[in-house]
């Protein structure tokens, strides 16, 4: 049964990507150095000079563990970890098998197994946290419409569902696939076929689709129930980590420019530039690359290497970048307001914005506006819509003040 | 949650613009300007070409003299003059359509702030304006004169249907307009439900409430209802931006038109209706906006 959600929009460039998102996963040698970027809240644990095995926690990042993706010596730890790598395959001695079978462990030791192993979902929130804090969850989703990973592990990608199922205490699993990925669809419906909790659905492919709230809207047509939505990609790894108790130290990674798109499983802190030449895709004067999506993803430079949450990485030509285009002159078409995903109007918030209309503009919903940049894409006025609401709702936040700020993060 | 992403979204280029709209619409209206020439001879021509050139002027010289961008390249200018042309006979004097031009882009449109701003459908503030100025030089017949008097017109339902009548000279062909309509459907230009609701809504207060059941279908292959119905009710500056907004409006538009068509003073209705449902988009739009996905996490969002 397909699904048809609200918004997005089916856009030509992304034709590659769609080719490339069923298609087989190239492994990639992990390259001479690996850089493990680290925020602001963190905790290092190893020094120059040191030597690390494969799977060794190295630090700690925003509260999840981080492992050497390969043996090495550490080279820099300071705001990143940078491991030489030597090449040996040694594995750290913490990395252990389960022997036990599923219905014999509790929910406990596979919160505990996921926080060794550091497993972070597509956010980058800790998988343990969100089990340990999910509360009455009643139905599983694992997100497989961006996700690239779907047909390289159909397995892995069950059995890891299968496993959170357990831990959550959920009697129903749903995988959502792209209508673009009928292939993968087909061999995670055979895996699940022995299963009766797990069912496959699948959506149109639209863009953007992966934002969980819609994703869960879409497929159980109910606006706030209880279901705990992960990528396919992230329900893999927690199968990783729960067999072999291997960290996550991988990422597949779907690299595209232009007609060529790739799909690598690549050592997390894979450098962007050794990645991208991987692929066989040069990045000329003037490109953008783009993580997380060619609307709504950001920009980074060849520099920064693969992360915990890198799942695709695109290359702008020069040619193809957005330019605002002259006029920025609302039409009142509405092409903005069938295209938001958040089902806002666009057209109205900027121009209460425009006119100081604060107020008009907030009980609009400004500030559910998650920037992801559809509106600005189909606007044939050549409004620049989604800087404006994002750029006001960032001033509303600044002004509002951090206490308030907190309250409403929470929320 | 991530809500706000710092550096612009989106980054790929987009291909849409107004031109390109615009540019969609005047080849839509191809079929029916064709038919209007072959009908009504070289005059049709004529007010097609003057009409637009004293639009396409006007907006230019507006916009040069109040020192602001000068947006004729748009083609929104074009569009207007075509549809002001569209909505004459073709007995009108030559400047009928100056006027109606003059005071559509000058007055309805540049003075509420141009394009997209403007409350009214500028080609239709502009016939209705030229119809209450020059009534006695505009004469107009077509099925709706003949069932006013209550004689059935001397052809057939099927000729009203092509176009083989009188009246304004871009409105006779229900046909052709309609083949223009899919054309603006097919490149998402335009929303489908609008002209199938108005043109739907005015078919079914006949059936329901009929004033003599043989007159119904020349009730509805004649006059303006196919040419409001396809290009004006779905004027994206002047109604609402909403999909069930836009619902709203060609029901309205199309309950109007029956009614002035009924009990009002004006044979055809259609005009009237949509400028009187035009005054209503903005309130439409505000009580019929969407549900937001989320619950108005951190907003002061009511509903
Ligand atoms: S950027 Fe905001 S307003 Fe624009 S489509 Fe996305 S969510 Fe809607
Ligand atoms: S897409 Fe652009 S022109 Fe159309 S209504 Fe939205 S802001 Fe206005």
């Amino acid at each position: 049964m397909a699904y048809a959600m609200h918004g997005g929009i089916q856009y030509e460039y992304i034709d590659a990507m769609r080719a490339a998102r069923g298609a087989d996963v190239t492994d990639m040698a992990p390259p001479a150095s690996l850089v493990l970027t680290l925020p602001e809240n963190k905790r290092v644990l190893v020094r120059v000079g040191d030597r690390v095995l494969r799977g060794q926690v190295i630090a700690e990042a925003d509260g999840i563990l981080l492992h050497a993706p390969e043996a090495g010596f550490v080279s820099e730890a300071m705001d990143a970890i940078r491991i030489e790598c030597d090449g040996t395959d040694e594995t750290a001695a913490t990395v252990v098998k389960t022997n036990k079978r599923l219905q014999d462990c509790t929910r406990e030791e596979i919160i505990e197994k996921l926080r060794v192993c550091g497993v972070a979902d597509s956010d980058g929130v800790a998988m343990a946290d969100r089990v340990e804090g999910a509360d009455g969850a009643s139905v599983l989703i694992a997100e497989c419409v961006d996700d690239i990973a779907a047909s390289s592990s159909p397995a892995s990608i069950v059995n890891g569902m299968k496993i959170l199922m357990f831990a959550l205490g959920v009697r129903q699993g749903v995988v959502v696939c792209g209508d673009d990925i009928i292939d993968a669809a087909k061999k995670l419906s055979e895996v699940c076929a022995k299963s009766k909790l797990i069912k496959v659905a699948t959506v149109r492919a639209k863009y953007p689709q992966a934002d969980k709230k819609r994703l869960a809207y879409a497929v159980t047509g109910r606006r706030a129930s209880n279901e705990f939505v992960v990528s396919a990609q992230t329900c893999a790894a927690v199968y990783d980590a729960f067999v072999t108790g291997m960290p996550q130290t991988r990422r597949i990674v779907s690299v595209t420019k232009g007609k060529i798109s790739k799909n690598i499983r690549a050592a997390i802190g894979t450098g962007f530039a050794e990645l991208l030449k991987f692929a066989g895709i040069e990045v000329d004067d003037g490109d953008v690359i783009i993580e997380g999506g060619l609307l709504c993803g950001r920009r980074v430079s060849p520099g920064d290497a693969v992360g915990k949450t890198t799942r695709s990485l695109v290359v702008l030509r020069s040619d193809d970048v957005y330019e605002r285009r002259g006029a920025d002159v609302c039409i009142r078409c509405g092409r903005c307001v069938s295209a938001c995903p958040e089902k806002l109007l666009p057209n109205y918030i900027v121009s209460y914005i425009r006119d100081g209309k604060e107020h008009a503009a907030l009980s609009r919903g400004a500030l559910d506006c998650d920037g992801c940049g559809v509106c600005s894409y189909v606007c044939p006025g050549g409004v620049p819509i989604a800087d404006i609401i994002t750029g006001f709702a960032k001033n509303h936040a600044r002004e509002v003040g951090s206490e308030a700020q907190n309250e409403r993060d929470k929320g | 949650m991530n809500a706000i992403k710092a550096d612009g979204a989106p980054f790929i280029k987009s291909p849409e613009t107004v031109r390109a709209m615009m540019a969609d619409v005047v080849t839509a209206m191809i079929p029916a300007a064709v038919w209007a020439v072959w009908r009504f001879g070289a005059k049709a021509l004529l007010l097609m070409a003057l009409s637009v050139s004293t639009s396409v002027l006007c907006e230019g010289v507006f916009e040069y003299i109040a020192k602001k961008r000068v947006t004729v390249g748009d083609l929104s200018a074009v569009v207007t003059g075509m549809f002001i042309a569209f909505g004459l006979p073709v007995e009108a004097p030559w400047y009928v359509p100056v006027f109606a031009s003059v005071f559509a882009i000058i007055i309805v449109k540049c003075a509420f702030g141009g394009l997209g701003a403007n409350v009214f459908n500028p080609a239709l503030a502009g016939v209705v304006f030229v119809r209450l100025c020059f009534r006695s030089r505009l004469p107009y017949s077509s099925a709706l004169t003949a069932l006013a008097v209550g004689k059935l017109p001397e052809y057939s339902v099927y000729d009203a249907a092509v176009g083989l009548t009188d009246g304004a000279i871009g409105e006779v062909s229900a046909m052709l307009l309609t083949v223009g309509g899919l054309y603006l459907i097919a490149r998402s230009v335009i929303d489908w439900r609008v002209p199938v609701l108005f043109v739907g809504t005015v078919a079914a207060l006949s059936v329901l409430f009929p004033q003599n059941a043989a007159y119904i279908l020349y009730e509805l292959f004649s006059g303006s209802l196919f040419l409001g119905a396809v290009f004006m009710a779905t004027d994206p500056t002047t109604t609402p931006v909403t999909g069930v907004g836009r619902c709203v409006f060609a029901v309205g538009a199309g309950a109007l038109t029956y009614v002035m068509r009924r009990f009002g003073g004006d044979l055809d209705g259609v005009a009237y209706a949509i400028l009187a449902m035009n005054m209503l988009s903005g309130t439409i739009d505000r009580i019929a906006a969407p549900r937001q996905v989320r619950s108005g996490t951190g907003t002061e969002a009511g509903k």
